[in-house]
């Protein structure tokens, strides 16, 4: 390989590897794949290096389905860190039962003690991945003007049976005219780790725009996350952004909004009911 | 708050430490210390670094990871690489049975590259670490983690290529560390 230091068009050997791992700033991009070209040897060794990646990727990727061995979770119990959140796990502690439970510890903790806020900021922060990615998906896409669904609401019937196929599992949307809001439409997603996840856009009249993001869950995870007691809502906030969780069935619910706690516990409510009703089918 | 926020980090360290041990029994002892380890740290860790987002807790938990491996590598008095001159002299017997010619898949080819090599690689394959992590890491300059890249990849390359043993030995490609800007972003 011929660089010659002063060439400002010289490609680096760094600047091979970061074009491989994707670290390269994007003008450079194009600059590399014209510089391969006319160097079959460079080319055919990042074309290695390229498989090289794919493959370390695909290592012992079945680690990551299997089920977490208790022992493992176990040393991160909260009794064996440092923080103690009492016998019931940290998780599990509060606003579990209920939307009337959530409204109240939520209500509490603002006039309770800075212990008891702890503990409403640990139950935020244990939230599963499926939050994580609803929660990004709600920041990117909420406040979009010209592209905010992938298709919209006047195709409902494609858009449910499309996401139905995609996530391979009956999915719905409900139905928040009730409360104000209005389905906007819905967008496909990459979960973290590239499965199919789904999301809908609803807006008040008053433009607050809430999203419902729907994963289909490992049967590892969900049952983990019923046993977790996860079947009632949980509650998390970032930012602004509040959401909302529950898993029902193989399917892990959030609903994300910028709006008053008490107006999203409502469309949670309402949307935990229809979809519980609809037994998460299609309609 | 409490470290359980690391639960769902659990099934990708579990990955991570298979590949860097090359044994599933290692690999759980080595998450299990780690672990450990962090719940000892987590507090020092807070107030070190108080935005706690969660690919900082997962970078966080992998240099602990990093420093509990090499702390049982020295337990187990395995052959230590600490200095990149003894990269190449650092050879497994898996090496060996490259360099008679047999084809190696990837878990092998992975498991007779030298420690430093496989440390980098896999940070910046499979973690996703830009250079810049992986160098906080470990603990080493970005330049040393460019030039552990590059060797790790050539040695890969060699190994699972066919008939290693014909190949020449790799072109040693210039890493231009005084370019800084070219692999910084």
């Amino acid at each position: 390989m011929n660089v010659e230091h002063h060439d400002p068009d010289a490609v680096t050997e760094a600047e091979l590897h970061a074009f491989v791992d994707g670290q390269l700033p994007a003008p450079r991009v194009e600059a590399v794949n014209e510089w391969l070209r006319a160097r079959p040897d460079a080319a055919a060794r990042v074309a290695a290096w390229q498989a090289q990646r794919a493959q370390l990727r695909a290592l012992h990727r079945d680690v990551l389905d299997e089920p977490v061995p208790a022992a493992l979770r176990a040393s991160l119990e909260p009794a064996r860190s440092r923080a103690r959140f009492g016998t019931g796990g940290a998780a599990r502690w509060a606003l579990a039962a209920s939307l009337l439970g959530v409204g109240f510890a939520s209500g509490w903790a603002v006039h309770a003690s800075r212990a008891a806020e702890a503990r409403v900021d640990a139950v935020a922060t244990a939230a599963p991945g499926f939050v994580r990615e609803a929660r990004l998906a709600h920041v990117l896409y909420t406040p979009e003007r010209r592209h905010p669904v992938e298709v919209g609401a006047g195709e409902r019937a494609h858009l449910l049976q499309w996401l139905s196929k995609r996530l391979d599992a009956p999915l719905a949307a409900p139905d928040f005219s009730a409360l104000g809001y209005t389905l906007m439409g819905g967008r496909l997603l990459p979960g973290s780790n590239g499965e199919a996840r789904a999301q809908f856009m609803f807006e008040s009249g008053r433009d607050a725009r809430v999203t419902l993001h729907v994963s289909v869950l490992a049967a590892e995870t969900a049952s983990a996350a019923a046993n977790g007691g996860e079947r009632a809502f949980r509650f998390a906030t970032e930012g602004n952004t509040q959401t909302f969780y529950w898993v029902e069935g193989r399917f892990g619910y959030a609903l994300s909004g910028e709006v008053a706690r008490s107006e999203l516990a409502a469309l949670a409510d309402s949307a935990y009911r229809q979809l519980a009703l609809s037994g998460t089918s299609a309609r | 708050m409490g470290l359980e926020r690391a639960l769902p980090e659990l099934p990708r360290l579990r990955r991570y430490a298979r590949l860097l041990t090359g044994s599933r029994e290692r690999a759980d002892d080595l998450v299990q210390d780690t672990l450990e380890r962090a719940c000892r740290k987590w507090s020092l860790w807070r107030e070190a670094d108080p935005t706690l987002d969660g690919s900082g807790l997962r970078r966080w938990l992998l240099t602990m990871m990093h420093n509990v491996h090499l702390n049982h590598l020295r337990d187990e008095r395995l052959p230590l690489v600490q200095d990149d001159g003894d990269v190449e002299a650092a050879a497994s017997s898996l090496d060996m049975a490259a360099a008679v010619g047999a084809r190696l898949d990837m878990a092998q080819a992975l498991a007779a590259l030298s420690s430093p090599l496989r440390d980098v690689v896999l940070l910046v394959c499979v973690e996703e670490c830009s250079y810049e992590e992986a160098a906080r890491i470990l603990d080493v300059p970005v330049g040393t983690v460019m030039s552990r890249l590059s060797r790790g990849r050539e040695r890969l390359r060699a190994l699972l290529s066919a008939d290693s043993s014909n190949l020449p030995a790799a072109p040693a490609l210039r890493v231009i560390s005084s370019r800084r800007g070219a692999h910084e972003r």
